[in-house]
């Protein structure tokens, strides 16, 4: 009331220009009337350049032919595709390297940190060190590094890929491992899916309103959950009981190349004409009771100016066939040379030798001829397949592929055995039989009903991968620098946020007598997540914004493609436009989410 | 400063009783300096001891030492039969039957007052939650804010807070409990309810040390003051021995400052 009183006295005689109020308005208005006067000049001076260099200030090119090729493409893709399409592959791959390398991130940041904290000298050294060194080493001379210096050279070739534990394979060409794929009977799941989400958002929106309610705590999350798994996991066994094939599910198969494809007979035809569309993650069988595989030794290992014989067969694993059996092409030839062979990996790999100390077995050196220090090139080898099954699943492109075999029996086999076979699984593997006659080629190629998921398993058939889920190492490499580089950061972050927890929390802690570690990951964690989260987002936002480095490393994120496009097509304003607004998206999507989570974890005070 | 010092005090508990703490001939460093000289000292079991000194005194690090939140470098310390060494099982042994309360407070601000309570229990004594629950529900009523269970530490008052501190160590069942200046940081309005507490739990026949400066607490319920000075025991005696008539200079000196 006092105010009331006092302020029409005192307002009429102020002039305007030295009124607050109008300061404020008049100050806004002008404000906004330069920003719109800079914008049309600048939107108008660039409509005029871009409309003087004919160059396209429009989005009408992206309709067109991209022809750009991409190596990594997470749905399917080909350069004939349009600009959109191949923008769409870089934004995906942008997201598929941000979303990844921020778990990671987050998980090696989390064990640095509390590494860095840790009783034991070393492991807090070696904790510094990792942190000091990586946070001060310019992310693109990581990125580099790991690209040129350890993923180029280091892995084997792709002709001799390491097999880790679990059918995981790397080579030089990049990592490939199983995975599992939604086949033709997942629409039958989906229903279930989304009963199952529902369940969950229901279950907890309840379980909620009771622990409001209840006297006692409630636990929100487990009923929900376990509700969630059963209505999915019976979803799947519904969905998998139909055990027909769709209509139409046809396979091209020819056995000579090794290759065929499943396909929808939609015309009903019988034969793959080009309107029939192609059915990916298929299961299939290919069963071929006795072929042959031929290879010719290889001088392809060099080192110190010798050269070793090596052969291989296309990857070819002991539990794909009941017995086979390794021969020369033409073993008089072979028996007069004294050349023998020995498996480095039965049957598929191994090296020609001459047994030149006469002990009966291998020694390192016996592969090269000592008169010309090469190889013994050029010979050729036969595999003898027996009862070859092999279980495949049809890749995106809905393609199969085996190794190539011929019809077995047009070389005569012969007496020369293994001298030593340490990975015999078939007992005597010794090849005696002498055969001229040429059995025809046989494939049984079947199509097996799936489940709404099917699990793909890596095949090296040839000097690629087949099958699984495939990681480039361009994609390795730009991961591992972000990764390692922004786990730096993160580290010290988590550090930060356990020494800003108060010390009495964890002696309040001890003096209950809970363990270290119960004091840690009950008490101390807690509190430090809450102190760490918004440092750690902003750091999450910059992994995914310093992926744009990936020119580096090779890698098509959505940088690079849109480099390529605005060379091609000249539009770099629209190209600038479309980058900006994907990634101002990607970053508001993060923190959006992580806010909210922020939000939710945020300590309750009066 | 030793030179200075005399002859440190033996703060045996009276005959008869059974002692539960033992501590002799501690002697503990923070780098250089001296915090704790020569102390000896027995607890008898329902025995409520008050230990008072100028700040600095070394009062703190002796009872954090019971617990083993602090390392002592020379001299026993046995607890209820167990003497703290650097074995493990050792220390959580003792700290499983000692409780504390610190001048702060220290809830878990991320946990309800019932989860602050029930923690320890569930996870160290292995009760099943409605059994810890029940317990905590038990303590929280006898430290008289029962309805404060799902609230928050950051929601609670400073009394409250700290009675809450107090049913979190006693739900764990300690045979001793110790009191790091539970009131220090409190309001002196809401000292009076955290008192309470504490004369109720000495007069159930709990054994206390506890660290404070509210000599009112110390006539009512103490069986024996201990007062402290450069990390030594100074003078022994009852809380009258005290009011009517301290022996040391520095007993005075002290005395006339907080009466």
């Amino acid at each position: 009331m006092a105010v009331a009183d006092r302020r029409p006295s005192v307002a009429p005689r102020i002039p305007f220009w030295r009124n607050v109020n109008t300061i404020g308005i008049l100050a806004q208005v002008v404000f906004v009337a330069v920003i719109l006067f800079g914008v049309v000049v600048l939107v108008t001076n660039t409509l005029n350049a871009l409309g003087r260099a004919n160059l396209p200030a429009d989005f009408s090119w992206l309709g067109s032919r991209a022809g750009i090729p991409i190596a990594e493409t997470p749905i399917p893709y080909t350069p004939n595709d349009p600009y959109w399409r191949a923008l769409l592959i870089g934004f995906l791959n942008t997201l598929k390297i941000a979303g990844i390398g921020v778990v990671l991130a987050s998980l090696i940041g989390i064990a640095v940190g509390v590494m860095r904290l840790a009783s034991n000298w070393l492991v807090r050294s070696i904790a510094t060190v990792y942190i000091e060194l990586l946070r001060n080493i310019p992310l693109a001379v990581q990125i580099v590094f790991w690209y040129t210096a350890v993923l180029l050279p280091i892995p084997p070739r792709i002709n001799n890929p390491v097999e880790l534990p679990g059918g995981v394979y790397l080579s030089n060409v990049g990592l490939a491992f199983p995975f599992l794929y939604p086949t033709y009977r997942f629409g039958a799941w989906i229903p279930f899916l989304v009963v199952a989400v529902a369940a969950v958002v229901i279950g907890v929106l309840w379980r909620r309103r009771l622990a409001r309610r209840s006297e006692r705590p409630v636990r929100v999350w487990p009923l929900p959950l376990l509700a969630a798994v059963a209505i999915a996991g019976g979803g799947y066994y519904v969905a998998s009981l139909d055990r027909t094939l769709p209509d139409g599910l046809a396979i091209d198969f020819t056995i000579d190349r090794g290759r065929g494809v499943v396909y929808r007979d939609v015309d009903g035809d019988g034969v793959r004409g080009p309107r029939d569309p192609v059915m990916p993650f298929a299961s299939t069988i290919v069963r071929i009771a006795e072929a042959e595989l031929t290879a010719s030794t290889q001088n392809i290992t060099e080192s110190g100016g010798v050269v070793r014989s090596t052969f291989r067969f296309p990857m070819i694993l002991g539990r794909d066939v009941e017995q086979a059996v390794v021969a020369f092409g033409d073993p008089d030839e072979a028996a007069e040379r004294g050349l023998e062979i020995h498996f480095t990996r039965f049957p598929s790999r191994g090296v020609v030798f001459v047994d030149r100390d006469g002990d009966g077995a291998f020694t390192p050196g016996e592969e090269i001829d000592p008169a010309t220090l090469t190889g013994f090139g050029g010979v050729r080898l036969v595999m003898t397949v027996f009862g070859y099954e092999r279980h495949i699943v049809a890749d995106r492109d809905g393609q199969v592929r085996t190794p190539a075999f011929s019809p077995s029996g047009t070389v005569r086999s012969a007496e020369v055995a293994p001298a030593e076979n340490p990975f015999s699984v078939f007992g005597a593997a010794a090849a005696t039989a002498t055969r001229d006659d040429v059995v025809p080629l046989v494939a049984d190629v079947e199509l097996r009903p799936a489940g709404p998921l099917v699990l793909s398993r890596v095949h090296v058939p040839v000097s690629s991968y087949e099958g699984g889920m495939r990681l480039t190492v361009n994609y390795l490499a730009l991961l591992l620098a972000l990764v390692i580089y922004t786990s730096a950061f993160i580290g010290e972050i988590v550090r930060g946020g356990i020494q800003a927890v108060a010390k009495g929390q964890r002696e309040a802690a001890l003096a209950l007598g809970l363990s270290a570690s119960q004091t840690f990951s009950l008490v101390v964690f807690p509190q430090a997540l809450r102190i760490v989260l918004p440092p750690v987002i902003s750091q999450y936002l910059n992994l995914t914004k310093n992926s744009s480095l990936a020119p580096l490393a090779g890698y098509g994120e959505l940088f690079v493609i849109a480099t390529i496009v605005q060379n091609q097509t000249g539009a770099s304003v629209p190209v600038a436009l479309l980058l900006i607004a994907s990634y101002l998206f990607i970053s508001f999507a993060f923190a959006f989410v992580l806010n909210i989570v922020n939000d939710r974890l945020a300590l309750v005070e009066r | 400063m030793s030179n200075v010092t005399p002859a440190p005090v033996r703060a045996d508990a009276p005959a008869g009783g059974q002692a539960i703490i033992t501590i002799e001939g501690l002697n503990k460093w923070f780098g250089d300096f001296h915090v704790l000289r020569d102390i000896n000292l027995s607890v008898n079991q329902g025995e409520v001891v008050v230990v008072i000194g100028p700040s600095g005194s070394g009062k703190s690090t002796l009872i954090r030492c019971i617990n083993h939140l602090e390392e002592h470098q020379e001299g026993r310390i046995v607890v209820d039969g167990t003497e703290l060494t650097d074995d493990v099982r050792n220390i959580d042994l003792v700290r499983r039957e000692t409780g504390m309360v610190f001048q702060s407070f220290n809830l878990f601000p991320h946990l309800t007052v019932l989860e602050n309570i029930t923690l320890a229990p569930i996870r160290v004594r292995k009760w099943k939650r409605t059994q810890a629950e029940e317990r905590a529900r038990f303590f929280l009523d006898k430290v008289g804010i029962p309805e404060q269970a799902l609230k928050y530490p950051g929601q609670l008052s400073g009394g409250q807070q700290q009675r809450v501190a107090i049913a979190r160590a006693l739900t764990m069942g300690p045979k001793v409990m110790l009191f790091d200046e539970p009131t220090s940081a409190l309001d002196p309005e809401v000292i009076g309810e955290v008192l309470e507490v504490m004369v109720a739990l000495a007069q159930e026949g709990m054994t206390m040390i506890v660290v404070t400066h509210e000599m009112g607490f110390a006539r009512e319920v103490g069986d024996r003051v201990i007062f402290m000075d450069a990390g030594q025991i100074v003078e022994v005696g009852s809380p009258e021995h005290f009011f009517l008539a301290p022996r040391e200079a520095r007993t005075k000196a002290f005395l006339s400052k907080i009466l």
